[in-house]
């Protein structure tokens, strides 16, 4: 691929528009299914941190081993389902950018809640018993320990948001690489690779390349400041 | 007088951790308006006592109520309204001192000027005035232990609750916590604190429950309040009631006269002894401990005193009667 490298940083200064469009769609999807995720899952994560309750471990472990969920498995289970002979099948989500947000928030979901509740075991466990005393309602109580562990809470989006952004099986399997609708960074850099064209897949890579290490930055700021 | 109403009374109350027993208090009964310690080793079931009277920790079995009304219905309720606990390791949230401070007035409704009003005057009663902007992470432990009986101070809670409040604390300030908590309680506000620091105990209490093993165990010595009046070169003098009591000769500011019931010497006649503390008084209460007699004799101010049954008998002891009381000054501590 001699001089595909200096022509891909040329269409990155040009403002091509469909380099820019499938970044766009890759945040979209990235950024919603984090979203998604985040909202169910940072409580869920308080909760599994502070309470004590039977199978707490087990349900750790699980969330735990859930970090690793091959991508191409949950494109597989989530397209069983929402395919056209599917049980969801009726809803027509298959190849459309909601079924692939749905599947990369089941990847994101996991880590998450897995990791808010063990960045949250660094905070005194004393700390829901000292804001009932001070007079907390329970939903006062989890706001104060969201503030407490903002760092963790901030480190467990970051890193479900990573985990997203670089996926390509799900985004693949259940967006379909549609041109201008799901083709996101890292399926166009699938498709482009495979027809000897590099030079998109290699502006897009550095784009792939910027905003990962731009969200691994991001997550060490956030540890450090914890 | 009229007897202090009871604001907590405890029947029964067992508390197990892990099927280890911490907690076994057959019958409590704390008063409003006073100071309660609750005295007693690392493990005797202090904290764990507090937890249960503060709503936090659900006793494993037995009753425990406020103001007559159960813990475990609407009296949780009524006490976490009233009463505020500070725990012994200071826990403080990010941010300012001030924020710490006003967290608690702020979720119980006060407006931000009261908060205001209210952070400094606790920061001031804990001698921490003008910490306000100060962060919260950048303070010792003893200056994290003020704000935290600061921040409770400033709920106004009708009932503090108090784990080992001078644990952390400066000696020099550990007067000044004394003396809030004697302020606390002259405003009417009831407190029970945990403590085994023994002169913190005894100067702050109007009653020490001492706790051994999770159990209440009788109070085996006289405390005595008053000050010293005079001091010589043999002895000092601390007048407490109509009496003198002669101590061994020390310098300080002594609130408080300890004297172990054991100590004591009751008898018919005037002893001519080598015991410098001789009073008469008459026998106003008896009562049965651990096949042992406790004797109250009123010489002026109240002096306990444990005696054998075998004693009793050849005293010809009954309330009523009057006896002589003799104590050695070496006997009385003073703090």
């Amino acid at each position: 691929m001699p001089g595909a490298l200096g022509r891909a940083v040329q269409l990155l200064a040009s403002g091509d528009w469909e380099v820019w469009l499938i970044t766009w769609t890759s945040l979209r999807f990235s950024l919603s299914s984090a979203l998604i995720a985040c909202l169910p899952g940072i409580p869920l994560g308080v909760l599994v941190a502070l309470k004590r309750f039977r199978g707490r471990r087990a349900l750790l472990a699980v969330l735990n081993s859930l970090m690793a969920l091959p991508t191409v498995v949950v494109g597989l289970v989530v397209y069983s389902l929402v395919s056209r002979s599917g049980p969801l099948g009726s809803l027509g989500i298959l190849f459309t950018p909601r079924a692939v947000i749905v599947g990369q928030a089941i990847l994101a979901f996991p880590i998450v809640v897995s990791l808010t509740a063990s960045g949250l075991s660094s905070l005194d466990p004393l700390l829901p018993e000292v804001l009932t005393t001070l007079g907390a309602s329970r939903g006062g109580v989890l706001w104060m320990t969201l503030r407490e562990a903002r760092g963790a809470v901030l480190s467990a989006s970051l890193a479900a948001f990573g985990r997203v952004v670089g996926e390509v099986g799900a985004a693949m399997m259940l967006g379909g690489n549609i041109r201008g609708y799901t083709r996101t960074i890292t399926t166009a850099i699938a498709l482009e690779t495979s027809k000897g064209e590099f030079e998109l897949g290699l502006a897009l890579g550095i784009i792939l390349m910027v905003t990962s290490l731009g969200v691994n930055a991001l997550l060490h700021w956030a540890v450090k400041h914890e | 007088m009229s007897e202090p109403a009871s604001l907590f009374s405890v029947r029964d109350l067992r508390v197990s951790f892990d099927g280890r027993q911490a907690l076994r208090i057959d019958s409590l009964d704390l008063e409003e308006g006073r100071v309660s310690v609750l005295a007693g080793e690392n493990g005797s079931g202090k904290t764990t006592l507090l937890r249960v009277l503060n709503g936090l920790l659900a006793p494993s079995a037995g009753r425990v109520s406020y103001r007559g009304a159960p813990l475990t219905g609407d009296g949780r309720r009524a006490v976490r309204a009233d009463s505020v606990l500070v725990h012994q390791v200071p826990l403080l949230f990010r941010g300012t001192v001030g924020q710490n401070v006003a967290y608690g007035p702020k979720v119980r409704g006060a407006d931000r000027a009261e908060a205001g009003r209210r952070v400094a005057e606790s920061l001031a009663l804990v001698g921490m005035g003008g910490f306000e902007r100060r962060r919260a992470s950048a303070l010792s432990g003893g200056e994290k232990q003020r704000v935290a009986i600061a921040r409770a101070l400033a709920i106004r809670a009708k009932v503090l609750l108090l784990d080992e409040p001078t644990a952390n604390i400066d000696p020099e300030f550990r007067r000044s916590i004394e003396a809030l908590v004697r302020a606390a309680a002259a405003a009417g506000t009831t407190v029970v604190a945990s403590s085994h620091d023994r002169e913190f105990a005894y100067r702050v209490c109007d009653r020490l429950v001492p706790l051994e093993d999770g159990r209440i165990a009788p109070l085996r010595e006289n405390i005595f309040r008053g000050e010293v009046a005079r001091t010589d070169e043999q002895f000092a003098y601390f007048r407490t009631g109509s009496a003198d009591l002669r101590c061994p000769a020390r310098e300080g500011d002594f609130a408080v006269a300890v004297l172990p019931l054991d100590d004591v010497i009751v008898s018919r006649e005037p002893l001519s002894s080598s015991a410098r503390n001789r009073f008469r008084g008459t026998v106003v209460a008896i009562s049965q401990e651990a096949g042992l007699l406790r004797i109250t004799v009123d010489c002026g101010f109240p002096v306990q005193a444990l005696i054998t049954r075998a004693a009793a008998e050849e005293l010809d002891m009954a309330g009523g009667r009057e006896y002589c009381v003799t104590f050695k000054a070496s006997a009385v501590r003073l703090y």
